[in-house]
């Protein structure tokens, strides 16, 4: 390969591999978008004072995280159809991390809910505000602030996580880096593969580092 | 007028009694100092009168309406909203201040009257600077809680109880977390309060503050009151052992 053409082998294969990270980028932010919010919810059952729904959630956070996404993944695009209900490809991988995800993210805000001193929860009663308005207002902010170095961490494990979705036929960034691979066998793609991971990842790390600089005001 | 009655209050953690058959009065523009050596169950009966401990039998009225209501072994007949609705007359501060640490001291004070009380937020900053002018503690209004002292804090903690507009104040050990060049201005707080006629609840350790401020003292041990009379008449001719050894031990 003479070298004018390197530079344009670089950019035809980045603009293709670039093409399979869209998928990439959409299940994260569906993942992103679902499972935070649903982790927050989770975590208020996990500590309520309802024993039925501690021990749902305890139940679903014990399946998810002890078994692996890998195998979740396939139960749901293979598993299921099996049963009668077919996913589009792209469904059952978000369905699943979106599953996967809360139930990390359920123990993490849980954990955070639960470092909050007691005081805190004291004196919102003392003021006579009600459980929603002490969650909204009081302990979840606090509770956020706390856990958003663990919720970085696992906002780049998703970023790596969804190549796993080539196993159910999805063409991501990834499996295009490894087409270019199979059909040139060079190395590039792959150099290209993990420069793009990196941009992803750094995005990600620098939102969260605002996030935290914003939170920490006080 | 009476502003809250106790009777035959009994409370236990797990086997141990720590309120065992406690009854008070206590009157509109009344200040009683608790007192009585750790563990004799002052905070615990405090917290009782707004509902942050429940009560396993007994009977609280707050302005002669039932707060709580409790056979052994049976329900509260209160229900927990009516609970809710009178425990807004009842102000608390804490021996460790529990600010918002992720509000600044206006934010503090503005919080529950607007979310609780749905008072306008122009009012409600009004209001709160009023209060914080009333503490001395004006110019800290935009400050976070972390960049104050220990009295300040104090200070904001007494003027956001205030800002519920509450009709009686409880104190649970006010001063006992700070250093103490920094009580001075709590306590000096708290006798302006007072001289304006509110009602309070005040366990404490400071004895000065116990014989120079309040109308009664109560002296606890042991779950029990042993003593409930005027300052002098207690802290200078205790009847009862068990005062005159703490008093003794206390210091004046």
């Amino acid at each position: 390969m003479i070298m004018d053409n390197l530079a344009q082998y670089i950019i035809d294969s980045a603009l293709f591999i670039l093409k399979g990270g869209i998928l990439t980028v959409e299940l994260y932010f569906v993942t992103i978008l679902f499972s935070i919010p649903l982790g927050i919810c989770f975590a208020l059952m996990k500590i309520s004072r309802y024993k039925l729904l501690r021990e749902i959630t305890g139940f679903y956070t014990w399946v998810f995280r002890g078994t692996p996404l890998l195998l979740q993944l396939f139960f749901t695009y293979y598993g299921l159809a099996v049963v009668g209900i077919t996913l589009q490809p792209f469904s059952a991988a978000a369905i699943t991390f979106v599953v996967n995800y809360t139930a990390y993210l359920t123990e993490i805000y849980r954990a955070g809910i639960e470092s909050i001193d007691r005081g805190q929860h004291e004196a919102a009663h003392a003021l006579n505000m009600n459980y929603f308005q002490t969650m909204r207002r009081i302990i979840l902010p606090q509770a956020v602030r706390r856990t958003i170095p663990p919720t970085c961490n696992e906002a780049i494990n998703l970023v790596k996580d969804t190549a796993l979705v080539s196993v159910i036929g999805m063409s991501d960034l990834l499996i295009s880096a490894k087409e270019i691979f199979a059909r040139d066998f060079v190395i590039i793609p792959f150099i290209i593969a993990a420069v793009i991971y990196l941009v992803i990842t750094t995005v990600i790390v620098y939102f969260f580092r605002k996030i935290e600089a914003r939170y920490s005001i006080y | 007028m009476q502003m809250l009655k106790a009777e035959n209050i009994i409370k236990s953690f797990g086997s141990h009694r720590v309120l065992n058959s406690v009854s008070l009065e206590i009157n509109k523009g009344e200040v009683i100092a608790v007192i009585g050596p750790s563990g004799s169950g002052k905070s615990t009966l405090l917290r009782c009168f707004n509902g942050l401990e429940e009560i396993d039998s007994g009977m609280i009225l707050i302005e002669n309406e039932t707060f709580s209501c409790k056979e052994p072994g049976m329900k509260d007949t209160v229900k927990h909203g009516a609970k809710r609705a009178m425990q807004k007359k009842i102000g608390m501060v804490f021996q460790n201040f529990n600010l918002f640490p992720h509000r600044t001291v206006l934010e503090n004070i503005i919080e529950a009257p607007v979310t609780v009380n749905k008072m306008n937020k122009k009012e409600a900053v009004q209001m709160a600077e009023l209060l914080l002018e009333k503490v001395g503690l004006a110019d800290k209004k935009n400050s976070y809680p972390s960049k104050i002292s220990g009295g300040q804090k104090q200070r904001v903690a007494i003027a956001r109880a205030l800002g519920m507009n509450p009709d009686i104040m409880l104190f649970d050990e006010p001063t006992s977390a700070l250093d103490p060049e920094l009580t001075g201005e709590v306590l000096k707080t708290m006798t302006d309060l007072a001289r304006e006629k509110m009602t309070m609840f005040v366990v404490t350790h400071e004895m000065r503050f116990a014989a120079e401020i309040a109308d009664r003292i109560i002296f606890m041990d042991d779950g029990i009151i042993l003593a409930d009379d005027k300052p002098d008449k207690i802290l200078s001719s205790p009847d009862h052992f068990r005062i005159k050894s703490f008093i003794e031990k206390v210091g004046q």
